[in-house]
């Protein structure tokens, strides 16, 4: 499960989410160590990638051409 | 033949019937000019139209009177729409108005009808054809005027929202001859800019006759065929235009617009940082201390050999966990890993196993009951060596009680193991 990779191009809302049920899965307590560590590792890789995903943004303002000035 | 007397009640009752029972009374449209202006705290508006020659009392209850798109003045020329009456308890003849435009929207108004009938029966207001706006786009596209305020209202808030959010603005005409060509120009260039994952296309308020671009069919056929999902921005809460109807969203400003299309970068940080590291490592933690107890239990309640055996079997893969720990602990969330290894070299120090590992062994007597010092040893006494691969069974062939008493206590809780002599 955590050997699983992250799609390049999952959309945050969905990193989240399956985050979200990760925590409440390991909250839960009642998986056998090794998969706990799983969660574990597969939980931290979603938490930075969304970390990730977050701080890619480099607050760029492009105006682009009016529509006549193009053709 | 007496002659029949009515009261005033019975006559106003009856002239009030036979006017509401006329088809023609029943719908008007009626053209005039404002006067008397009254908007009543109930919401309800009181007015009179007129024209050179003939005054009309008019009311609009509250329901229709929040339709007016436009604030009514006197000596405006207006449209109005409604049935006429008799007020029984005054006897006033008076228009009872439904809906109000100004005079000339009226026929734009029945174009913008004609249009919409058209566009709906094309498919482009159906429901089902509505795409969910992403949670977190990529880039921002704006379409919209260069110079309105509603540009600066947009940047405004996507900037307090998410200040490194990437935003593309094509700036169009939104008015006038052209500005429908334009929008439409603008949604496709963006359509074509790559990344951009959301639109916003709008512009601020005005009349309906301002407003017309987002009407043209050329504009919203443009809403309609964008691969991208659109928000649509146009006017006030109260303007509606075709592009709103068409549009994935329609926000009732650009400010509103701007925050739809927009998560605050604030919360969704807070948000991941609260899952991924504290409640993830807290879970972890937790479970990890119940495994420790577990060990420790193990200690108390079984036949010592058994359990040295199974906390070493433990401790084994609380290593391995460890080693994993740091294979993926290069990430920023795991600030808080030192406390996770604290706990687990915590957990090492109670577990026999990390004693045997040191090259020190366990003895017990032949039942398994650890023997903390010499005095409990007697020669040709049968005792088992407990190392950290296994056991092995010995004899006592001497006994030389050496060591004072006390330094053995040290060397224990230097080890943090009391009760366990090495």
């Amino acid at each position: 499960m955590s050997k699983e990779i992250i799609p390049q191009d999952a959309p945050f809302e969905a990193l989240m989410e399956e985050l979200e049920s990760i925590v409440q899965k390991l909250e839960g307590g009642n998986s056998p160590l090794e998969e706990m560590v799983a969660l574990y590792e597969r939980g931290a890789a979603l938490g930075k990638r969304c970390m990730e995903l977050l701080d890619s943004y480099e607050g760029r303002l492009t105006t682009i051409n009016r529509p006549e000035d193009q053709e | 033949m007496q002659q029949r007397i009515l009261t005033v009640t019975q006559l106003n009752e009856y002239v009030g019937n036979l006017l509401n029972g006329d088809p023609i009374l029943r719908a008007l449209r009626v053209q005039g000019e404002l006067s008397g202006f009254k908007r009543h705290s109930s919401g309800h508006m009181y007015f009179q139209l007129k024209d050179e020659n003939a005054v009309l009392r008019c009311v609009m209850f509250r329901s229709a009177a929040q339709t007016v798109r436009f604030q009514p003045q006197d000596g405006m020329k207006v449209v109005v729409d409604g049935y006429a009456s008799l007020y029984t308890k005054d006897g006033q003849f008076q228009l009872y108005a439904q809906a109000m435009q100004k005079d000339g929207e009226g026929e734009l108004y029945q174009r913008f009808l004609l249009l919409k009938t058209k566009l709906e029966a094309m498919g482009y207001f159906d429901p089902a054809r509505k795409r969910p706006i992403p949670f977190l786009p990529r880039k921002v596209g704006v379409v919209t005027s260069g110079t309105g305020a509603a540009l600066q209202d947009i940047l405004q808030i996507i900037r307090r929202r998410f200040p490194n959010m990437e935003v593309v603005i094509c700036p169009v005409l939104v008015q006038g001859a052209g500005a429908a060509a334009d929008i439409a120009k603008g949604i496709r260039a963006l359509n074509d800019y790559g990344g951009v994952s959301v639109l916003i296309v709008g512009r601020g308020g005005g009349s309906m006759e301002d407003l017309w671009a987002f009407n043209e069919p050329e504009a919203v056929k443009a809403v309609f065929e964008s691969r991208i999902p659109v928000i649509s921005a146009v006017g006030h809460e109260t303007d509606i235009t075709l592009s709103d109807f068409t549009a994935d969203l329609r926000a009732p400003t650009p400010s509103a617009a701007a925050e739809l299309a927009v998560p605050a970068y604030d919360a969704l940080l807070q948000r991941v940082d609260e899952l991924a590291s504290e409640r993830l490592l807290r879970a972890l933690e937790r479970s990890l201390m119940v495994r420790r107890e577990r060990v420790t239990l193990l200690l108390r309640a079984r036949g010592f050999s058994a359990a040295a055996h199974r906390a070493a079997l433990e401790r084994k893969r609380l290593e391995h966990f460890v080693k994993k720990l740091e294979d993926s602990g290069r990430s920023a969330l795991l600030r808080r890993r030192t406390g996770a290894e604290d706990l687990l070299h915590r957990l090492n120090a109670l577990s026999p196993g990390a004693v045997l590992d040191r090259g020190y062994a366990i003895v017990t007597d032949g039942e398994g009951r650890i023997l903390h010092n010499t005095s409990a040893m007697d020669v040709g006494m049968p005792v088992v060596l407990h190392m950290n691969d296994g056991a092995a069974a010995a004899r006592v062939e001497r006994v030389t009680a050496a060591n004072p008493p006390q330094k053995g206590e040290q060397h224990e809780q230097r080890n943090h193991t009391p009760g366990r002599a090495v």
